[in-house]
Parts: structure tokens; C-alpha cells; sequence
């Protein structure tokens, strides 16, 4: 039996080199949406969440560009398996820094809030023009916010097709930067009409949405990572593929009953059929028949290894149904 | 402005912003201070600011008496330490404090300092029809004791002469360029050390900051005069 280590099949790959190509857009961009909001920072804090955010939203393209390059490497001795799971720890890595500085610059925001800190914004001289700092940062805010929204959209089809979670997760915490766009805005403009506080809570709202992001995607990172049934993209339901290969086992003649058993690695699956057979000739060949036959019903089905066996064990259901 | 039409627009439109009033105080400092009183609390550090008895002088006394005037403003004096007045004015006791700070010191970290409204160097001074040394590299250069000037010539590779008054220092010397003009010496391309100096202000009166800021700006070009006037 053998599996191909070239991960996409031939009508994906224009997908995936979209993809390539759009987080390279994004890692350009970032740079001098990141540049614009530093040069305005100021003293208001909720400019410095909105760039600690501009700067952790680089941690998700360079992942996907760093996991795009090493997924397709061939199993190796001391890498049985290949190199799949790469997209997971560059997403675990990545949710790990959002927390972390989520949570730190949450922290820094309330303390803020409580300690009664007035923001001070003075003025800058632009081409000869002495103009209050707080004028430059809405545009700048904007210019940061609405490319990720455009940016994020144009990338969402792409990680369903393409069933990259690290993707999603990317289009999706991009599109989400509205928030972030709005929430500092409105703290801006607090601090133009005299409310010391709008600013701070501007932050607090923007630092939770940073920390929820990365609680969010490392708790399915680490669902991943501990083998859990392969999910949608979208984490939102239980993926049917093993389900359909399971009822296509169970239908083959010399199948007497069948079990499957599959996990996510990257953006691929592996895993095991349990098979009891009710018919020992010509088992080899059958076995391998059946294996082509799952190998043709979704690119996913990347390794998937039959195994014979003389009953099939008794299956634990979950206490609690969590995510599906 | 006719090269930059968008950007003149832009600063119509910001400018348009600031005639409403924006921004405004959270504590409505700058509206109190008009035809009130402005609470500045000072401390020593000539020529910036001196203290002598009971009246104070020097560039930002002169500087803020100016403001007070055009405030239409009385001004109620506070001299104290750094530590104590830095207190005063995080609790909003005090409107403004002077005392030459500069925005590399380290209380620039706790405080809330205004735009640097102005560059002083430290540089290297010749006597006039010298020809001006490349560097400060193996020159003896006077500098005065008991300030950061003899450091600074030595990061620079010269020997400082640590001297109690430059007033009678043979020549070259290490000081501020407004102080090696004011000692009649030539002032040379060797540049020692750059500071950047502002005023602290109570913080988060970001209309009160903005009208100081525009105010300091507008002084500019006259703060080098007045220095050299305070040292003669």
C-alpha cells in the first residue's frame, strides 16, 4: 500500500498557489499597515492593542506559508509520517502568542481603566502643518482595517477548499478586524470630545478579542492534536467523510462488519479500517481493491491503512458530546 | 502648499476640527486657565529655569510668563524637587512644570512631557580664527565638573580638562552651543551630544496640551537668543 506524499491533488494546487500568493499580499501589506499605526501610537492604548494585533496577525501567514512549504516533504526514517502535522504546530505556536499577549495587553488596558490613566495627545508637525496626533490615527486605524476586511474575505473560500484550518482561522481573525477598527476609532474620537476613558476601554474590548481569538484556536488546535474526529473547517460539526468510508467498507461483499477510525494530520487524514472479513480468499487482493477505492473518494483519505482482524472491539461513546 | 493640494486640504479639514473645539479637556484645564490662574510649579536648572529668592527666571519662566500673558492668566509659582512637584501635577494640583527637562531623562518615562520644543547640542567650541578639529578624537577639551560633559568628551575619544567655570578655560571646550557662543568662542561641527527639551504637563488635558504645544512651537526661533541673553 502506498500513499503519495504530495499532500493536493492537481485541481487544488492553482487553490493553494491563490493562497500562497494572498498571504504574501497580507505579509506586505501588514508591514505597512503595522508601520502606519506605530508612527501614530501616541499615548493611547487602544493604538497600542490595535498594533500589538497588527503584529500578531502576521504570525498566521507566515505560519501558513512555513507549513505550505514543509507539509509536502516526503515520510522520512526518522519522519515516518511526513511532515502534515507542521500546519498544527505553526497554528499551535501561533494561538500560544495570542494568548500570551492578549492577555498581557489585556491586563495592561484595565489598568488603565482603574487607575484612572488620562491618555495625553499632543501634536506632530506634518509638512509644516502642526496637527493633533489623534487626527492622523483614525486613517491610520482605517488603513489597517479595511484591506484585512477585503483581505480576509477573499480568503475564506480559499481555506474551505482547501481545508486549511490555520487558513481560516487567518481569513476569519481578519475579517474580524472591524472590531478592532471601530472599537479604536471610537476610543479616539473619546479622547477628541474629553472622555479619558474611552480609550481604555476601546483597548479592553480589543484585548479581549485577542485573547478569545487565541483561547478559541488553541482549544482546536489541542482538540487536533489530541486525535479528535476529523471536523469541518470550521470546527463547527463532525466531518461525514468517516462516516461515508465506513458505509462504503460495510457494502463490500467479503465485509462483514467494518470500523473507522481517522484523525486529522494537517490538512490531511490518516487512520485505520477495522475489517472483519466474512471470507478469507482472496483477502489480499480485496484488501487492496478496497484501499483504492477509499484512496478515490477524497484527497483527504491520504493514508488509511486496512486492517484484518477477527472481531471489532467494543466502542466507548463520549460522556459528553462536546464539539459535534 | 500648491505641491502638496490633498495635503493642504487635509490640514483645512484638521484644522476645521480644532476651530470645534477639539480636543477637548477631560478636566477643562485650558478653559480654567483663561483669564485665571495658571499653576506652575518650578525647579532649579539654569539657564532654563532659576531660582533666586522669591522671583524665578530664566528661558521657560520667560517663555511662560509670555503664555500667561496671552492666557490672559495669573500665574501662581510652586518650587519644589521634581519628585515633589511630579506628584503635585499627577494629581492635578499643579497646570504645568518647568525646570529644563529633557526628553532622554528618566522621568520622561513617568510624566507627561510635551514635544521637545527645542534641540540643544553640546558641541565642541574653538577660539574664533581656529580652524575647526575634525573630531573630539585625542583633543584636550575644558569641560565643566560635576556635569555630563566630560563623559561625553570621552565617549568621544577626547581628554576632557574638567574646569570649575569655563569663563576662563583655554580653548577648545566642551559645552552647549548657545554657551560657546555666549563665551565669544567659535562654534565647530563637532557635536557631542544631542538633548531635546520640554515642558511637563498635567496629563490626558490634551486641549491645554495642544495650545501649549502650538505655543512653544510659534517661540521657537527665539529660545537660542534668549539663552544666550540669560548666560551674559
Amino acid at each position: 500500500m502506498k500513499a503519495g506524499h504530495a499532500e493536493l491533488p492537481a485541481d487544488k494546487e492553482s487553490i493553494r498557489r491563490r493562497a500562497v500568493r494572498l498571504e504574501i499580499v497580507s505579509i506586505l501589506y501588514l508591514i505597512t499597515a503595522a508601520t502606519a499605526v506605530y508612527l501614530t501610537l501616541g499615548n493611547s492604548q487602544a493604538m497600542k492593542t490595535a498594533w500589538v494585533e497588527d503584529l500578531l496577525s502576521f504570525i498566521p501567514p507566515i505560519s501558513f506559508l512555513f507549513a505550505t512549504r514543509r507539509r509536502n516533504q516526503p515520510p522520512t526514517r526518522t519522519f515516518p509520517y511526513g511532515h502534515h502535522r507542521a500546519t498544527s504546530v505553526a497554528y499551535l505556536a501561533g494561538s500560544v502568542a495570542l494568548l500570551t499577549f492578549g492577555t498581557l495587553i489585556l491586563l495592561d488596558s484595565v489598568s488603565k481603566l482603574v487607575t484612572f490613566e488620562h491618555p495625553s495627545i499632543g501634536t506632530v508637525v506634518l509638512f509644516d502643518n502642526q496637527i493633533w496626533l489623534g487626527w492622523l490615527m483614525i486613517p491610520a486605524l482605517l488603513y489597517t482595517g479595511i484591506p484585512m476586511l477585503i483581505l480576509g474575505r477573499m480568503k475564506l473560500p480559499l481555506a474551505r477548499a482547501l481545508h486549511d484550518k490555520s487558513l481560516y482561522a487567518d481569513a476569519r481573525m481578519m475579517r474580524a478586524d472591524w472590531l478592532t477598527t471601530t472599537a479604536a476609532s471610537l476610543g479616539v474620537l473619546g479622547i477628541a470630545v474629553g472622555l479619558w476613558w474611552a480609550d481604555a476601554v476601546a483597548a479592553t474590548i480589543i484585548s479581549f478579542s485577542i485573547v478569545s481569538d487565541g483561547w478559541e484556536n488553541l482549544r482546536q488546535v489541542t482538540a487536533d492534536l489530541m486525535d479528535h474526529v476529523p471536523t469541518t473547517v470550521d470546527h463547527q460539526m463532525a466531518d461525514p467523510l468517516p462516516a461515508k468510508v465506513e458505509k462504503a467498507v460495510r457494502s463490500l461483499p467479503w465485509v462483514k462488519e467494518a470500523r473507522v477510525r481517522l484523525r486529522e494530520e494537517g490538512h490531511v487524514y490518516f487512520g485505520e479500517v477495522y475489517v472483519v472479513p466474512s471470507t478469507q480468499r482472496d483477502l489480499l487482493r480485496n484488501i487492496e481493491r478496497a484501499h483504492e477505492k477509499i484512496r478515490s473518494m477524497d484527497w483527504r483519505l491520504h493514508d488509511v491503512v486496512i486492517a484484518p482482524t477477527a472481531e471489532l472491539h467494543d466502542e466507548v461513546e463520549d460522556l459528553e458530546e462536546n464539539r459535534s | 502648499m500648491a505641491r502638496h493640494p490633498k495635503t493642504a486640504a487635509l490640514a483645512v479639514a484638521l484644522s476645521f476640527l480644532s476651530a470645534c473645539g477639539l480636543p477637548r479637556d477631560p478636566e477643562g484645564t485650558l478653559q480654567r486657565v483663561r483669564g485665571g490662574t495658571l499653576r506652575v510649579g518650578i525647579t532649579e536648572h539654569p539657564p532654563w529655569t532659576i531660582v533666586d529668592g522669591d522671583e524665578p527666571g530664566g528661558v521657560e519662566v520667560t517663555l511662560v510668563e509670555d503664555l500667561a500673558e496671552r492666557l490672559d492668566a495669573r500665574i501662581s509659582w510652586t518650587f519644589g524637587s521634581e519628585a515633589q512637584l511630579f506628584e503635585a501635577l499627577e494629581r492635578r494640583e499643579l497646570d504645568l512644570v518647568i525646570g529644563g527637562f529633557a526628553a532622554d531623562d528618566p522621568w520622561a518615562e513617568i510624566v507627561s512631557l510635551t514635544q521637545p520644543y527645542i534641540t540643544i547640542r553640546t558641541i565642541v567650541g574653538v577660539s574664533p580664527g581656529t580652524p575647526s578639529p575634525s573630531s573630539a578624537d585625542g583633543l584636550r577639551i575644558a569641560a565643566e565638573r560635576g556635569t555630563d560633559v566630560p563623559a561625553l568628551v570621552e565617549e568621544h575619544d577626547g581628554i576632557p580638562v574638567r574646569v570649575d567655570s569655563l569663563e576662563d578655560a583655554s580653548p577648545p571646550v566642551a559645552a552647549d552651543e548657545w554657551e560657546v557662543r555666549a563665551l565669544g568662542l567659535q562654534p565647530t561641527d563637532v557635536i557631542l551630544h544631542e538633548s531635546q527639551y520640554a515642558m511637563a504637563i498635567v496629563p490626558g488635558e490634551n486641549a491645554w496640551l495642544v495650545y501649549l504645544e502650538r505655543y512653544l512651537r510659534s517661540r521657537l526661533s527665539e529660545v537660542p537668543d534668549l539663552l544666550v541673553e540669560q548666560a551674559s
